[in-house]
């Protein structure tokens, strides 16, 4: 009985802490200061090194990394977060303290989220050789993102389990919804990955803010399956995907969604052998563009342009679709050829067009989440 | 007095420096959500991914301390009651899983469980659930049943040493005549009988200590939720998903609201099963009249057949995890096309030494690991003897409810879940403190929080039964109190010592929870992180899996080398704690 009333105890004690040193936090955290309208001083003091907030982009590889400190003489270290969200996640928590220079990896459909909020400020990036469409920022007339890597997201179907008699080609997401679909869906949730996200925002161009919800709602009730990450829905269910070769696959979805070009990366790894297609629906896909941001308040600013630059020489760049699985920034390239890798990866004909500058994403990310609960 | 100044300041120092992140992040959260604790169940049923969560957790902690007893009461009287050859060492091998790190547990069961396994060939399917597993499932209307039986068995696994340690000695050395006196009762004969007037009273403590345990492992268990049910989370798996975004003005206040209320919930929970398995512990100290265990075997005899059967069995679930990471880390698949093969190679060795597919090699994550482990070792030794002590002199004191006072807070650790304590320093002191971002001793705050209870745990019956004698006579004698501690107490703890030094060396170790948490701040790859970061990398190079199970195994004979040192300096009489 003590113990109990310890516990309470300690309890109250906790809940009345906020009260005592309100004040004081309130000074120390919530500091409300302007970061778009000046350079914020630097709070952490500069060693000298290069820090940079990343996901596992598997492009900056050790060698990647020591190349460039050979070339400038600049030393990095990373922080390196589960995914995009948490690179945002990371970035929002240290907001008035940034602990890092540079960030690589925020996608066009979280940025929105790191300009709002005033997380990053202007670069000095060349973009010369960035293909034209690419290097527009959307969310503004500044600089600050510069897009280093690219491509669509749509759903992949296994065409083992699509024969073209028992199933046929879907060519409408609400043929997901039939029977033939019933529990042999897998979606990365938009809550907590950026595939997941990205998709989301094309259902709500694909059924013109009207339906979506309503198409999400009978996936859920024909038993789709939905995963905290995209690694889950792809290598554990995705019947079609690398994952059937390993332990802990299941393969009990026969469509998934992940990048338009993902079969033609497995036919790359798997000499030229694939099950597995991309959907091209008229408005079912986005296309997902990868930047790269000095961070407000960052140390070390020069350094920072300087690894963007790096980041998008043509020894690094144009190595995108070999070294991390996505479509090169820079003008007059395209996937390789090799193992039919470029063969398999069809471009969507009429991706979804959803303003990210003027849409809620979180909002919307409420709602799914509402839906998919 | 200058001695018991430091005491005191030392156990305010762990009240605080350590259990303050928890209860500042409570602060966060609170202030981030507008709320309360006290709105925890209310916010908790409004959160969107919430459905189900609880009862699964409960579920399935209460289904592995229940099946956990069961047979982790039948291995302890088989080796309690009968004369076996090497008992030691058969001991040694069923307490090894307690200090076996999470990480490796999850990956070993995965492998036995995994489609290629012996365990699916013999029909049994845990993983994809079809078959005889996918039918039963349908039957009983359980969803996910392979799943949920692999956890169970896995988190079972981990705990039956836990119920061996502290039900085995009690059996060892109860007197048989007891038993036989109690038979020739007017009753005796009965079983019901039996059960309620003999076994109960004298075992139900012990049990229900051991029970309550193992609920709070498991409802608090990481790792092993997390990559044997992927398709149901636990309290613990869905905060660590949510938890990146939560205490951030402003910005997805759901995921703080999520947090909130499930860390609350999860206090809850575990304070009720802590503090009933604290009041239990005190009649489990003191039911038994015991005898010399040796004795007490010779009078019951050699093995029934049925009883070696079933020891083979355990011994086999016990042993089968461990070589399962060994033999997978040497296991490569060649990719043609289509086909694969299965070939036996250094490949993943290699392949992890060097680093190739991830951020470190295995020598870079082991000099963390092993850095921070003594670090851990150093501080939780200094300060869980320095608790141990201060409760010792505060009951030979008279001040119970003092002594009760600070025993209880030094099991605070335990009661909030890894992920919480991770969570704590994340949202709770780098907001105060960011620079410690750039900390690289940042991990090691979490792991003395884990491992402190531990030592406490371990030196405080050392504390208890060190014979107030030797001291005085060593006074009569002319030493100091320095000296009586320096050359009296510490050599007569000694075993004690290194005991809790291996342990805490073992645990920081195979730490994965909050390093887990931690490791996205910063650039301190652990081997138990490293084995997460390896399985969870996308599979396009064929090495990936070997090259985890390769880590997860130097992880594995590095524990095993401070268990083999623990298990050297164990007496006898502290056979009965962690």
């Amino acid at each position: 009985m003590k113990k109990q009333f310890l516990i309470a105890l300690m309890m109250i004690c906790v809940s009345t802490a906020g009260c005592i040193e309100q004040a004081e936090l309130e000074n120390l955290l919530d500091t409300d200061l302007d970061l778009c309208a000046g350079d914020l001083p630097v709070i952490r003091e500069s060693n000298g090194t290069l820090r940079i907030i990343t996901y596992d982009i598997y492009a900056l590889s050790e060698e990647v990394v020591q190349e460039f400190t050979n070339q400038t003489g600049i030393e990095v270290e990373f922080i390196r977060t589960e995914d995009a969200g948490g690179i945002l996640d990371q970035m929002m928590l240290t907001k008035n303290a940034p602990q890092a220079d540079l960030m690589i990896g925020l996608d066009n459909t979280y940025s929105g989220v790191a300009m709002d909020n005033c997380l990053l400020q202007e670069n000095t990036v060349s973009r010369q050789n960035i293909t034209e469409d690419l290097g527009d920022n959307v969310f503004g007339e500044t600089n600050e993102l510069v897009p280093f890597d690219h491509g669509h997201i749509c759903i992949n179907y296994d065409s083992t389990y699509v024969d073209g008699e028992n199933v046929t080609v879907p060519t409408s997401l609400w043929d997901f919804t039939e029977e033939a679909w019933k529990g042999k869906v897998a979606f990365p949730s938009a809550v907590s990955s950026s595939p997941g996200r990205a998709f989301m925002l094309a259902t709500t161009d694909y059924f013109e803010n009207e339906t979506e919800w309503d198409w999400w709602a009978q996936m859920i009730a024909n038993d789709a399956i939905i995963t905290s990450g995209w690694t889950e829905a792809y290598e554990v269910h995705y019947s079609a995907g690398y994952g059937q070769w390993y332990d802990g696959f299941i393969g009990d979805a026969h469509a998934t969604v992940s990048y338009c070009h993902s079969p033609g990366v497995e036919a790359f790894f798997g000499e030229n052998y694939t099950t597995s297609v991309a959907l091209d629906l008229p408005k079912a896909s986005l296309h997902q563009i990868e930047y790269a941001g000095i961070i407000n308040g960052a140390a070390n600013v020069d350094y920072a342009n300087q690894f963007i630059d790096f980041l998008l020489s043509e020894d690094v760049n144009t190595n995108m679709p070999a070294n991390n699985y996505m479509y090169s920034v820079l003008s007059d390239t395209d996937l390789p050829e090799e193992n039919g890798y470029r063969y398999h990866s069809p471009v969507p004909e009429q991706p979804a067009d959803v303003d990210l500058d003027q849409v809620d994403i979180e909002a919307l990310v409420e709602i799914y989440a509402q839906i998919i609960a | 007095m200058i001695r018991q100044t430091l005491q005191a300041l030392v156990c305010l120092a762990f009240a605080v420096v350590i259990l303050g992140p928890v209860f500042l992040a409570l602060e966060r959260l609170t202030r981030v959500t507008d709320s309360t604790i006290f709105d925890a169940w209310s916010l908790w049923k409004n959160a969107n991914q919430t459905d189900g969560v609880l009862s699964f957790t409960l579920l399935v902690a209460f289904t592995t301390a229940s099946f956990t007893c069961m047979i982790g009461f039948w291995v302890a009287s088989t080796l309690a009651k009968y004369e076996i050859k090497h008992v030691s060492l058969i001991r040694a091998f069923f307490v090894l899983p307690f200090v076996t790190p999470a990480i490796v547990a999850a990956v070993g069961f995965l492998a036995i469980i995994d489609s290629d396994s012996i365990l699916s060939r013999l029909g049994i399917d845990l993983y994809t659930q079809s078959g005889f597993i996918g039918k039963l499932g349908e039957v009983v209307g359980a969803e996910n049943l392979g799943n949920f039986i692999a956890l169970i068995l896995a988190l079972s696994w981990f705990n039956i040493s836990l119920v061996i340690r502290l039900i085995e000695p009690m059996i060892a050395r109860l007197d048989k005549d007891w038993e036989d006196q109690f038979n020739i009762l007017p009753k005796g004969d009965s079983a019901l009988f039996k059960l309620r007037y003999f076994y109960l009273p004298l075992y139900g403590p012990g049990i229900f200590v051991a029970w309550s345990l193992t609920f709070i492992f498991s409802f608090t268990s990481f790792a092993l939720p997390k990559w044997l049910s992927p398709q149901n989370n636990t309290i613990e798996t869905l905060v660590s998903i949510y938890s990146s975004s939560a205490g951030i003005e402003g910005y997805r206040v759901w995921s703080s609201e999520l947090v909130l209320s499930a860390t609350i919930i999860q206090f809850l929970v575990l304070g009720i099963a802590m503090s009933l398995s604290t009041i239990l512990q005190s009649k489990h100290n003191s039911r038994i009249e015991l005898v010399n265990e040796n004795y007490s075997r010779k009078q019951r005899g050699k093995l029934t057949p049925l009883r070696k059967i079933g020891l083979s069995i355990s011994f086999i679930y016990v042993i089968s995890p461990l070589l399962a990471v060994l033999s997978n880390s040497f296991r490569s698949i060649e990719r043609t096309g289509s086909e694969t093969v299965k070939t036996w190679s250094f490949d993943g060795w290699r392949i992890a030494w060097r680093g190739d597919l991830s951020y470190a090699g295995i020598p870079e994550a082991m000099t963390n690991s092993v850095t921070y482990a003594i670090v851990c070792m150093v501080i939780a030794l200094i300060v869980g003897t320095t608790i141990a002590a201060t409760i010792k002199q505060l009951e030979d004191a008279g001040k119970q409810i003092l002594a009760r006072t600070v025993d209880f807070v030094s099991f605070l650790p335990l009661i909030v879940s890894a992920i919480t304590v991770g969570l704590g320093i994340l949202i709770g002191l780098l907001n105060l403190f960011p620079e410690l971002l750039n900390w690289r001793f940042l991990p090691v705050w979490a792991h003395i929080m884990m491992v402190c209870p531990f030592v406490v745990r371990i030196m405080l019956p050392s504390f208890r039964s060190l014979d107030q004698l030797y001291s005085d006579q060593a006074r009569v004698l002319g030493m100091t109190d320095a000296e009586v501690f320096w050359k009296i107490k510490i050599p007569l703890l000694k075993p004690q010592i290194i005991v809790s030094a291996a342990l805490s060396m073992a645990f920081s170790l195979g730490e994965f929870g909050a390093s887990w948490m931690l490791s996205g701040i910063g650039n301190w790859v652990t081997l138990s992180t490293l084995t997460d970061q390896l399985m969870s990398r996308p599979n396009y190079f064929p090495e990936v899996r070997s090259s985890a199970m390769a880590v997860a195994t130097c992880l594995m004979l590095m524990t095993l080398i401070l268990f083999i040192i623990s298990e050297k300096f164990r007496d006898e009489n502290g056979r009965g704690g962690f």
